[in-house]
């Protein structure tokens, strides 16, 4: 009995002791689930942030979800967050953080300083989206979209359904192992409003955390198809002037080889190979399309492609299929600056090998 | 006459595997990746198989001294150098006990801190896990070995958050191999000191063993297990991270379990840091318990009493080591006389032992 006693002493003090850490009901807290940044001027910064309102909706017990989204200008070097209090009933809390968008116009000045405070976050997850916008990203948090989703969530499953397909894998991750990678420049998705409907412009280049130039939309899966390996996805190819097959279901495998890695002219292969399926219910079939053709054609389009990027990539100087870091892997003696010398000159011999397998249910 | 302990209070052989990986795998395991990275990089995995394989040298010596003298280190303290320098070394070796329980607990309620309770007070986190490591210790040893079961038991399912991180990886990042000198590579096994040091608990437990010769082979067993562990974890935290950043992340094992996405579950730490407190509770329950053991052995005193006084002690020296800085400092303490201890006072014990074993023996047959 006397233990017993002893035990429940224990015990209650232990409770107590868990009392001191606030409480945080989900009532009382105002979840941000975007936020965007924009130039002001010189020395400002335009911060938004857009948080979920749940109201119930009448008698039918069901929960919708409005978008709350407003804007504070700060100087740049504060924080945006006693702005945003000073706007808001109830605490701010970061740890829901969907996508994170970022004016064009603020991007070409450099953004690790706005990076860095999610980094240095610990509430912040490591899968979050995020984006430049070109306009501003404001305008794309404040408009009303045609879907039952938050602007937040639309514009995640935006990007993170697009990687899936034919965009290059990208989140804050991915953005912070190029940006802090030797030999590697980050990238992201480059965003635009079109009317009612966000849309995906390209993909942004950045030079260190400079904001320089875009691909278009167009070379995003040759891109993709030279910066990873994946499953399940799709390309259309050019068969003439005005005739599109469509490839699904494709597996990429890219395998980088390097040769005279510690010269001054290193020479790089990329090599793809690819397998798909030729979906003829997407595109109206030619008479007696001869499916090795197909294959022939494809590789041709994504090599002319893939070396375009290429080009552009070079005269650039920006480094985002990560090359440098291929390279450096096979040299002993890489450096970051020897490698961003002789970056314009190397030779990338890209080659991609396509295999075809027809479907469809009528022959 | 060397210690004996009465049957009932002993536990089986295989449990040697529970009390060395119990008190290897710890908090440091969430961070060694960084400090190991920030001097060897890509190669660091090499240093870990050499201070794995050293540490297997280092084990099979604290066998051999324990089988010879047949008690446990203060038999052998008394034996090579009297009853007062005897009894003073073995006071040193308690207190280095007390001071692993003292980094392990505020190393993990500073963690506790910065990732999930930022308002929550030292006292509060410190006095639950000490609190919960005090009861086990007055349990007496087999309570102890319960909780290492346990720990293991526990803490196995994290395992699967290392799969998680594999659609991020870069096999690059491990290339080119040897890429630092043979002497940097060694030279870096001092970092990976604080992740192996902890077995020298042997050197009190061995007697709390039935048939210490079967047990031997777990004990191989218990640190090619966790020198496993520890090369599984860098390649992935390499594979995972590029250098440079890794040099700048505090705790990269938590970090890695920010990228579990789970659609229930924002914030995977949360589950992974709770379960770690699992894991270290054997670190303090059993540092503890030894620290608490040398003093008993020595001064004869009541073993509860001590370990109430010491979980005390470190509870509020704690208190005090409040800054990043102090913490850091704590743990380059620790891993120094860590290192001392294990690579240069085991290895002068077991020569001297031999030494005067053979002086003895000449003198015996003359």
């Amino acid at each position: 009995m006397e233990k017993l006693k002893r035990m429940a002493v224990a015990l209650s003090s232990l409770l107590l002791l868990v009392g001191c850490e606030q409480p945080k009901v989900v009532d009382d807290i105002r979840i941000v689930q975007a936020l965007g940044y924009d130039y002001y001027d010189e020395s400002h910064i335009l911060g938004t942030i857009t948080t979920p309102i749940y109201a119930h909706t009448g008698g039918s017990g069901q929960v919708q979800a409005t978008a709350d989204t407003y804007s504070v200008v700060s100087h740049i070097g504060r924080t945006l967050n006693t702005l945003l209090e000073s706007r808001s009933e109830f605490p701010l809390e970061i740890g829901k953080l969907l996508v994170i968008l970022y004016g064009k116009d603020l991007a070409k000045g450099g953004l690790f300083p706005y990076i860095d405070v999610v980094n240095r976050n610990p509430d912040v997850g490591r899968t979050i989206s995020l984006a430049v916008v070109d306009g501003r990203a404001e305008t794309i948090l404040n408009h009303k979209f045609t879907t039952d989703q938050l602007v937040s969530a639309y514009l995640n499953d935006l990007i993170q359904h697009n990687t899936k397909a034919s965009f290059p894998k990208n989140n804050l991750h991915e953005f912070l192992y190029s940006y802090f990678g030797d030999g590697m420049d980050p990238f992201m998705p480059l965003l635009k409003l079109k009317q009612h409907h966000v849309e995906i412009e390209g993909i942004a280049l950045f030079k260190g955390d400079n904001y320089v130039d875009y691909l278009p939309f167009e070379y995003a899966y040759p891109f993709k198809m030279m910066f990873e390996s994946f499953n399940d996805g799709s390309y259309e190819v050019p068969i003439n002037r005005n005739h599109y097959m469509s490839i699904t279901n494709i597996s990429s495998k890219v395998d980088y080889k390097v040769e005279n890695a510690s010269s001054n002219r290193p020479i790089i292969y990329i090599n793809v190979k690819e397998k798909g399926f030729l979906r003829e219910s997407s595109s109206t079939m030619q008479p007696k399309q001869n499916i090795k053709e197909i294959e022939r054609i494809m590789e041709r389009t994504l090599e002319r492609e893939g070396n375009q990027i290429l080009e552009m990539l070079k005269k650039l100087g920006v480094d985002p299929l990560r090359l440098g870091d291929k390279v450096r892997s096979y040299d002993r003696g890489w450096s970051e600056e020897k490698w961003r010398a002789i970056y314009p000159h190397v030779t990338v011999k890209l080659d991609v090998r396509t295999t075809l397998a027809q479907t469809g249910i009528i022959e | 006459m060397p210690v004996k302990v009465p049957e009932n209070r002993q536990v089986s052989p295989y449990f040697m595997l529970f009390i060395i990986y119990g008190i290897q795998v710890g908090i440091f395991v969430l961070s060694y990746e960084r400090v190991l990275a920030k001097e060897i990089g890509n190669d660091g995995w090499i240093t870990i198989l050499i201070s794995g394989i050293l540490m297997e040298v280092i084990l099979w010596m604290v066998y051999r001294v324990l089988e010879k003298n047949g008690g446990d280190l203060i038999d052998i303290h008394k034996e090579l150098f009297g009853k007062w320098l005897g009894g003073l070394f073995s006071v040193i070796f308690s207190l280095y006990f007390l001071t692993m329980s003292l980094v392990v607990m505020r190393t993990y309620a500073e963690i506790v801190q910065v990732w999930m309770f930022p308002h929550l007070s030292y006292f509060a986190i410190a006095g639950m896990v000490g609190g919960t490591a005090y009861t086990f210790v007055s349990g007496g040893f087999r309570s102890i070995m319960g909780i290492c079961l346990l720990s293991i038991v526990y803490s196995t399912p994290l395992f699967i958050s290392l799969f998680f991180p594999l659609p991020y990886v870069h096999y690059e990042n491990l290339l080119p191999m040897f890429h630092h000198s043979p002497l940097a590579i060694i030279s870096a096994a001092h970092q990976m000191i604080l992740n192996f040091i902890g077995f020298e608990v042997l050197f009190l437990a061995y007697p709390f063993i039935k048939q210490p010769k079967k047990a031997k082979k777990w004990g191989y067993y218990a640190i090619y297990l966790t020198t496993m562990l520890y090369i599984l974890l860098f390649i992935i935290t390499i594979l995972y991270y590029p250098r440079r950043q890794l040099k700048g992340i505090l705790w990269p094992t938590i970090e890695i379990w920010k990228i579990v996405d789970l659609p229930f579950m924002e914030r995977f730490e949360y589950i992974g840091i709770t379960i770690w407190f699992f894991t270290i509770l054997p670190n303090i329950a059993l540092s503890l318990w030894a620290a608490s053991r040398g003093f008993k052995r020595v001064f004869n005193i009541n073993q509860r009493i001590t370990a109430i006084l010491m979980s005390i002690l470190i509870y509020v020296i704690g208190f005090f080591l409040n800054s990043r800085d102090d913490i850091d400092l704590l743990n380059a303490i620790l891993s120094n006389i860590g290192f001392g201890f294990l690579c240069g006072y085991v290895p002068f014990l077991f020569v001297l032992q031999s030494i005067v074993y053979k002086v003895k023996k000449r003198n015996g047959k003359t």
